[in-house]
């Protein structure tokens, strides 16, 4: 793992997250994508587990900079679990194919961001309520987007495989 | 020995990145904002950069209206100007322009704020503003944006504040229709819209009608508008009841600046930076 270029990623990321983004939001409902979530896939199911496991925490900490609506901590607790939690489940499940790839970033969508609702709560803030549809359009939008960034964080970050599970 | 690696295992990784954000979810929230305003400042540049892009290309969409080529025109005109002349100038008109139209903000100080980042989602509706407590702003003051409230300092830091918009859908905020003789609340809906419900149907509301942001002693001396009725239909689970949608009075995805209403200048303390850039533009 190039962890310079992985930061310089992240900060990029962050950046579009937080500024351009809605340059391409669709629908009334201004949906747009996860760039964070679909970069934390990504990480997740391409890394072994202790990078996966950093990228996670560090992918959720620029997440709650990005201002979802939270203050600090609900989405680096939510995203490192997730992350992790991935990162494991790939070492028996394969996730290379694209359907593949979009189905985990549209379940991993809806799950991080339920859990962060509920974090948030839990530490007495007052999250936003959101709208359920926005949040599935969220995840629909990064679940369509994120297997053709990958091809792009393929090529800008090659990983070689060094899991010890399936192959 | 200082080249040799420490080897932590996967859980104990987890554990500890955990325990981290464990600590930060909990802290208080005053110290958890610094992380979000010191990164809109520190990349306040790019952050800008990005906003300006949806911007202009929304103006190049909506040429073809002739109000739109009339400020392409004056856009034109401006860009011949000195830069640092004309944004002193651009800030004295507006501020003057706006007390001359607004007679009950002649007392107010208004301090001037340019949008640095903003949230326009259907899940958040704020800005990030480069004005915070060394200009003078508290939090609960009221924004103005093309001659109409737009929102309320929710949070903010030295140089930096957090302005939740009318439309975000935490706000709540108390209004009146200047024909009905009724007090209403107004809550955000997100999508650049707010509703008002818990109004009898005996009440007559017209679409179109100027929605009234109430004064609040301290903060707005006197009632200014916030919006207009969008629609106006008989609310669902309440047919008794109207359900009011109401849209901003002024396109807020096209802002770019803003100003802070403070209502007592004298008890805001010292000279602030805004004050400094009229003193010295005056000269």
């Amino acid at each position: 793992m190039h962890w310079p270029r992985f930061a310089v990623l992240v900060l990029i990321a962050t950046l579009l997250q937080k500024s351009w983004i809605n340059t391409i939001a669709v629908t009334d409902l201004r949906v747009t994508p996860d760039l964070l979530l679909i970069a934390m896939v990504f990480f997740a199911v391409r890394c072994n587990e202790k990078e996966a496991i950093i990228s996670s925490f560090v992918l959720g900490f620029a997440a709650d900079i990005a201002a979802t609506g939270f203050s600090i901590g609900p989405l680096i607790i939510s995203f490192g679990l997730f992350g992790t939690g991935l990162s494991y489940l790939h070492r028996l499940i394969s996730i290379k194919k694209v359907p593949h790839q979009a189905i985990t970033i549209f379940v991993v969508g809806l799950g991080t961001a339920i859990l962060a609702w509920l974090l948030a709560r839990v530490a007495g803030q007052t999250p936003k309520p959101g709208g359920f549809i926005a949040l599935i359009g969220t995840s629909i939008y990064s679940a369509v987007l994120g297997p053709v960034l990958f091809l792009f964080l393929d090529w800008l970050m090659p990983i070689k495989n060094r899991r010890r599970g399936r192959k | 020995m200082a080249g040799k690696r420490i080897r932590i295992s996967s859980r104990m990784l987890f554990a500890w990145f955990m325990l981290g954000g464990l600590i930060l979810l909990f802290s208080p929230l005053g110290i958890t904002s610094r992380f979000q305003f010191a990164f809109a400042r520190l990349f306040r540049w790019p952050l800008s950069a990005g906003r300006q892009m949806p911007l202009s290309a929304k103006t190049e969409l909506s040429l073809k209206n002739d109000a739109e080529k009339k400020e392409s025109q004056y856009q034109n005109y401006i860009a011949n100007l000195e830069a640092e002349l004309l944004q002193k100038n651009q800030t004295i008109q507006q501020l003057s322009g706006l007390r001359t139209r607004l007679h009950d903000l002649e007392g107010a100080k208004l301090i001037p704020a340019d949008i640095i980042i903003s949230s326009l989602t259907s899940r958040q509706s704020e800005f990030i503003i480069n004005r915070g407590k060394d200009d003078g702003v508290c939090k609960d003051m009221f924004v103005i944006g093309d001659n109409s409230v737009i929102g309320t300092i929710s949070d903010l830091s030295g140089r930096t504040a957090k302005v939740r918009l009318f439309t975000d859908a935490s706000s709540t905020v108390q209004v009146n229709i200047p024909d009905v003789e009724t007090n209403m609340l107004m809550q955000g809906a997100g999508n650049n819209s707010a509703k008002i419900k818990m109004v009898p149907v005996k009440h007559q509301i017209k679409v179109g009608e100027p929605v009234m942001l109430r004064k609040k002693p301290g903060f707005l001396d006197s009632a200014m508008v916030v919006g207009e009725v969008q629609q106006c239909k008989r609310d669902s689970k309440n047919p008794a009841l109207w359900d009011i949608t109401v849209k901003p009075s002024c396109d807020i995805t096209k802002l770019n600046n803003v100003a802070v209403i403070i209502m007592n200048p004298q008890s805001s303390g010292n000279l602030s930076r805004a004050e400094n850039a009229k003193a010295s533009g005056g000269k």
